[in-house]
């Protein structure tokens, strides 16, 4: 054979082979910055100048030195960083002795933290879901009730308790009992989030729906207006489906009840006439095409893609969705969004007041050796300043009180006045464990695309959790 | 040069202690972990819970994981046929007198230089997806409405989809070791059948089959784990769906935890995760004795 040919071919190889090795090194440059981003860029001198004047630095604080370091749920490149960035700036600026290293882990933290902290590792502060962190962390988090009553950044002398929206840190209290801590403040709340249908206003506009629907005819009549107007009502992902069952019976019936739902061992409680009444209805929205026909196939992200370009009005999912698909929705994308809509006859346990809120929290460890310094770096990361930060620049709820909300997410609002409830993810429908990812989800898909009708589902549903449970 | 026996021992030393410390242990922890209820990969012992033979029973008894272990015979049966067939065929290609066969044996062989999360989004989002994909642009184009209306990643499909896409990743690494093996063979073999007038298909079953059985056991071994290992594409296709998961999968499930929803109440249970650990090694460890029953080793091998 010709040798011209072969040279070519391993050379090609050759070429291939190291590209996908550079590609294999680039995605580890990419992380070990990251992992390793010891100092935060530092603001420039004027920016500096800037920030002291305005923030008026606290005489006192300067007193502070020694190193604090703050775990991150971020990573460097999203929107947040930036954000965290310029705050660890300003607090530098304020503090110049003491060092500040920040670590952006990304959603890694949620496996790292743990084995870092119980080997002593130092860290200072770290962000975490609340709930998670104080049920898996309780023995290394430190309690804040007296920290939180120092002056906070911004906000016209109030404390740093009071700063922050009053559902969400009396929210946060209620945790540390849940979890068998003295009760008191473990976490300060931030990003808070709720699941909730967002929809394109454009599209409602055109199908000349006026008002958001609270209630499931109202809901229905929407639908129905977009359909005539040539627009598929609702669209979902993969990832999602357990919010949509969980939205249905949770506002019929409440989390709790979902919850033993999916654990009842006999399969009785599928029998439940609400049971029946979910699947009618979801039958309905699938024959009458309030469904989006891609629903059956659709992979995380192609059905939030579907409703970024106006193919579809309304998709069910937690307040970070606009920031997420941002740059495929363009900045012309009229962000509306709603409760899901209360459902008939239910048991008083759901409806509006319940809703799956939530928020990320910045904790402090227990043991760490510099807790002033440490808290005063917290105080700057939810000053109002930072906050304002994370509102218009990563399209964050706001956790201070009186700090503006991002336009796309000012409706949202109503649902956090709402609350009163807090119902766990897919209002406990994943609660489950196996049964839930094994049979709940797949068999309300089979529903949902019109396999099985809605006697069958309950027949089915109610078969299922009798075998799925018989074995334990 | 004779070596005495303490000097053969001193030289193994290295090896067999490197070998103790990063094999055995390990799977002797997790054959240890797999009867007790361990709350989080980091527990301590004192906070592991014994059970017996508690977690085994379990996943006997549920039907999450009975079906994982459908989907990956399946993966092993199917997705083993497809690779083979198509690897087979490959290797004998290039190993004939076909023009640029070293730039074919790249350009089939490139898929496993890409990380596997890549390639199974650019299956789903790019191929498979049902508004934009590769599939449903093709078929529109070529007025095949109903084929292009089939959404791939729904229920009924995504397994087949998955080891569909699996496979084309694959052919590649089990074509390059046939294809060496089949180099090995003596080229006057093939001259003595071709004067003698034997078919190419002839020669293929005589003489290639035959003398790659050798080479065709080890690939299927390595198939074997590899199949019975299936994770990623599981992970990246389906999430948690009960129509795509494995038990690699469901393993990582019960340890690290699904990770598809950070806020939902999960129950983690690292002995579990151990047990699936423990039951895909001795499946591996049959099946591959089987295999060595079924394909002796041979006298004559190249």
């Amino acid at each position: 054979m010709n040798k011209k040919t072969k040279s070519f071919g391993s050379l090609l190889l050759a070429v291939m082979l190291t590209l996908s090795v550079l590609a294999g090194c680039s995605k580890s440059n990419n992380a070990e910055p990251s992992a390793a981003s010891s100092t935060s860029p530092s603001a420039s001198p004027s920016e500096t100048v800037a920030a002291n004047a305005s923030e008026g630095a606290s005489a006192e604080a300067s007193g502070l030195e020694g190193k604090v370091v703050f775990w991150s749920m971020w990573s460097n490149t999203e929107p947040q960083a930036k954000v965290i960035d310029e705050a660890v700036a300003d607090f530098k600026s304020a503090n110049p002795k003491v060092e500040v290293e920040v670590k952006y882990n990304g959603r890694d933290i949620n496996k790292l933290i743990k084995p870092a902290l119980e080997s002593g590792e130092q860290i200072d502060i770290f962000e975490q879901d609340p709930g998670a962190a104080l049920a898996n962390l309780k023995d290394h988090v430190l309690k804040l009730d007296e920290l939180l009553d120092q002056q906070s950044i911004g906000t016209d002398g109030k404390s740093v308790k009071d700063s922050i929206i009053p559902s969400l840190i009396e929210w946060v209290k209620s945790l540390s009992a849940q979890a068998g801590l003295e009760e008191g403040y473990y976490a300060i709340p931030q990003q808070p989030y709720a699941v909730l249908f967002f929809y394109n206003k454009a599209l409602f506009n055109k199908a000349g729906i006026t008002g958001v629907p609270t209630s499931w005819e109202e809901f229905l009549a929407a639908c129905e207006k977009l359909k005539q107007a040539g627009i598929e009502p609702i669209t979902f992902d993969d990832a999602y489906r357990s919010l949509f069952i969980g939205g249905y019976l949770g506002s019929a019936m409440g989390s709790d009840w979902t919850d033993s739902l999916v654990k009842d061992k006999t399969g009785d409680m599928w029998k439940d006439p609400m049971v029946l009444q979910f699947a009618n209805d979801i039958q309905n929205l699938k024959q009458k095409d309030y469904f989006s026909k891609k629903i059956a196939g659709n992979k995380y992200p192609a059905g939030q893609q579907y409703l970024a370009l106006g193919n579809a009005a309304m998709y069910l999912n937690g307040t970070w969705l606009p920031n997420e698909i941002a740059e495929t929705a363009g900045p012309d994308f009229q962000w509306g969004s709603f409760q899901f809509p209360t459902v008939p006859n239910g048991n008083d346990k759901g409806g509006q007041q319940g809703l799956t809120f939530g928020a990320q929290g910045l904790l402090m460890n227990k043991n760490s050796k510099n807790i002033p310094a440490a808290f005063e770096l917290v105080k700057f990361l939810v000053s109002k300043k930072a906050q304002e930060g994370m509102a218009t620049q990563a399209v964050a709820i706001p956790a201070t009180v009186d700090t503006k909300w991002p336009a796309p997410l000012e409706e949202a609002a109503v649902a956090f006045n709402n609350a009163k409830l807090n119902m766990p993810w897919g209002a406990g429908i994943e609660n489950g464990a196996d049964f839930s990812s094994g049979t709940v989800i797949p068999v309300f898909m089979e529903l949902a695309t019109g396999k099985i009708n809605a006697e069958q589902y309950v027949a089915k549903m109610a078969a299922a959790a009798k075998k799925f449970y018989s074995g334990k | 040069m004779r070596l005495s026996k303490s000097i053969i021992a001193l030289f193994l030393l290295p090896a067999v202690l490197i070998y103790l410390a990063i094999f055995l242990y390990p799977t002797l922890r997790t054959l240890a972990m797999s009867f007790y209820d361990i709350p989080s990969l980091s527990s301590k012992i004192n906070e592991w819970e014994f059970k017996g033979i508690q977690n085994y029973s379990d996943l006997i008894h549920n039907s999450y994981f009975i079906e994982s272990v459908r989907n990956v015979l399946g993966i092993w049966a199917i997705g083993g046929v497809l690779i083979f067939v198509f690897a087979f065929l490959f290797a004998i290609i290039l190993t004939s007198d076909v023009r640029g066969k070293n730039f074919w044996r790249s350009l089939i062989f490139l898929p496993n230089t890409v990380s596997a999360v890549v390639l199974s989004v650019v299956w789903l989002q790019y191929i498979f997806n049902s508004d934009y994909g590769l599939l449903t642009t093709v078929f529109n184009r070529l007025g095949l409405t109903a084929l292009a209306n089939i959404q791939w990643t729904d229920n009924e499909h995504i397994y087949f989809s998955m080891i569909i896409a699996f496979s084309f990743g694959s052919i590649g690494y089990f074509m390059l070791i046939l294809n060496a093996g089949i180099n090995r063979i003596p080229s006057d073999y093939y001259e003595a059948a071709t004067l003698d007038g034997a078919s190419v298909w002839v020669k293929f079953f005589k003489i290639t089959l035959p003398l790659l059985r050798d080479v065709f056991r080890t690939t299927l071994v390595l198939w074997t784990i590899t199949a019975f290992n299936f994770f990623v594409w599981s992970a990246t296709f389906g999430l948690d769906d009960p129509h795509t998961v494995t038990p690699g999968f469901y393993m990582y499930q019960k340890v690290f935890g699904k990770g598809t929803s950070v806020y939902s109440e999960e129950v983690f249970n690292v002995g579990a995760g151990a047990s699936v650990g423990i039951l895909i090694t001795v499946a591996i460890l049959i099946v591959t004795a089987l295999i060595n029953r079924l394909f002796p080793k041979d006298r004559l091998e190249y």
